[in-house]
């Protein structure tokens, strides 16, 4: 199935692995049947908050509109940097895109 | 170019994470006018302990209220000094009727949704959310602004985002909702006080 990568930034940096968990149960319960059987996968997990998580085409608005749900809780941020359609232009993209929350980070 | 009716703060870094993000106009509901990275409009909230701050409405580049009951709602339609209606709870009780939406349509005035509020009440605000948009996007002419409620950092999302939710709850396209919607409503706005004559 054709993928797409969505790159995210989330701050702060720590809650990278909780995001992911907390993405994957929103998009399970959006997605509904459409998700048996489909992983969100991780491509790559950058140090400074960014992520970029592989999706099937037609799945990425259920993970889009988990990202809007996701982290409420305990204020975290997480935006999307840019959705691509290959692997390589997204790991492309999440090693030169300056990182979203930069300002935040001496604060 | 996306637009946000609801920003609750003038901290610099998140305006800049707002313009990298493609916000290019906001509406303040605070005060501190001094932000220079985009165009900022003051925005009056009228709330119910703060009616009497309808005075001062020369102050403001636009008014809105949050209901708090369908009565006052009455009133405040058909207010000129008015420009949108709020909606930033899950409660029911004070949302505009059918009829109601009808005369906001009819006076002009715009129906706010500041979504941030709601969807922190999680499954129960999604479904509040779903239900406000099926409902009053079949109202004619009635004019609908989707805003995010912006207080700090952790309060912003990609508007490309909130514009695929509202698709995946209601299959709308929530595109103008976020930015041709608020940017005509500012304009009309601005007419209507005579900024521009």
């Amino acid at each position: 199935m054709h993928m797409r990568y969505v790159i995210l930034d989330v701050y702060p940096s720590d809650r990278v692995d909780y995001v992911l968990a907390e993405l994957n149960n929103w998009f399970r319960l959006l997605a509904g049947k459409d998700a048996i059987g489909v992983e969100l996968r991780v491509v790559k997990k950058y140090e400074i908050g960014r992520v970029i998580v592989g999706v099937p085409n037609p799945l990425v608005k259920y993970l889009r509109s988990a990202i809007v749900i996701v982290g409420r809780s305990n204020d975290t941020a997480l935006v999307t940097v840019k959705v691509s359609g290959t692997m390589r232009k997204a790991l492309a993209i999440a090693s030169s895109v300056q990182y979203l929350f930069h300002e935040f980070q001496n604060m | 170019m996306f637009v946000e009716l609801h920003l609750g703060t003038t901290d610099r870094p998140v305006i800049n994470l707002l313009k990298r993000l493609g916000y290019g106009l906001a509406a303040l509901t605070v005060g501190n006018n001094d932000i220079e990275e985009i165009p900022t409009f003051r925005k009056l909230v009228i709330t119910q302990n703060s009616t009497w701050k309808l005075r001062m409405v020369k102050n403001f580049d636009i008014v809105s209220v949050i209901p708090w009951s369908r009565f006052v709602l009455n009133k405040f339609i058909s207010d000129e000094r008015i420009d949108l209606i709020t909606i930033n709870d899950i409660s029911k009780n004070a949302l505009p009727t059918k009829p109601q939406a009808r005369a906001m349509a009819r006076e002009g005035k715009a129906l706010e949704i500041v979504i941030n509020p709601i969807i922190n009440h999680g499954e129960q605000g999604l479904a509040f959310l779903r239900d406000l948009i099926n409902e009053y996007t079949t109202v004619d002419e009635l004019m609908i602004v989707i805003s995010q409620g912006i207080n700090n950092v952790t309060d912003i999302r990609n508007p490309r985002d909130i514009i695929e939710l509202i698709h995946v709850l209601s299959s709308i396209n929530a595109a103008p909702l976020i930015s041709d919607n608020p940017y005509e409503l500012i304009v009309n706005a601005m007419y209507r006080r005579g900024v521009c004559t």
